[in-house]
């Protein structure tokens, strides 16, 4: 059956990304690298979200897609915005001025 | 039924490019590369997996709830991406062997020496 095998490939593809943006999560070594990653797996989230509506017929999970669109930039703002300013990767001679 | 499989399709393409996202993600060097890699395929993965469940469920309801989910990560996807990339400048996770041109760091000393 075609849409069986589909639906397998989805959700193995979509957990292999996921585990993926974990990983990134867990050893990034910045917190900027932390902050896409978190960001990469919200967007994750919103696609499964839609993968999720096709594979069940349903419409239950739209208006969650739609809040987690419009305040899914909050985090990587705040975190990109207020991070300090000496949390570098790799520490540079010299320093910013 | 046809239809049911080709909303699949697109839907296995969006997550195809989710993937290739977070593959880029881990595997790219640097803060900008991994910027680079993580924002556009997830918005083009979230265009496909949109037109998939417009295709799934042949309802304008659904269409009117997915045009603005998609108008809004069209729009907020670059807004994070400069604040992330404006911070790594600033506080020197970009190398500067790897930029041919640096107009921000003119502008930054303009600045500075403007007081």
């Amino acid at each position: 059956m075609i849409e069986t095998v589909l639906i397998v490939a989805i959700a193995a593809v979509f957990a292999v990304a996921a585990i993926l943006a974990i990983i990134r999560m867990v050893i990034g070594p910045s917190i900027l690298d932390r902050a896409i990653a978190s960001d990469v797996l919200l967007s994750e989230v919103l696609c499964i979200m839609g993968a999720e509506a096709v594979i069940n017929q349903h419409t239950f999970t739209l208006p969650i897609m739609l809040m987690i669109a419009a305040t899914g930039i909050l985090g990587t703002v705040v975190v990109a915005r207020f991070v300090a300013r000496r949390d570098r990767a790799q520490p540079q001679q010299g320093g910013a001025s | 039924m046809t239809i049911e499989i080709v909303a699949l399709v697109l839907v296995l393409v969006g997550a195809i490019l989710c993937l290739t996202a977070a593959i880029g993600l881990l595997r790219f060097p640097d803060v900008p590369s991994r910027l680079h890699a993580a924002t556009k395929p997830q918005v083009l993965g979230m265009l496909v997996i949109s037109v998939g469940v417009a295709l799934a469920l042949q309802t304008w309801a659904v269409v009117a709830f997915l045009v603005p989910v998609v108008l809004i990560q069209l729009a907020s996807a670059p807004i994070s991406a400069h604040m992330v990339a404006r911070q790594a400048y600033r506080n020197g996770s970009v190398s500067s062997d790897h930029v041919v041109l640096d107009e921000l760091a003119d502008d930054i000393d303009a600045q500075h020496d403007s007081g």
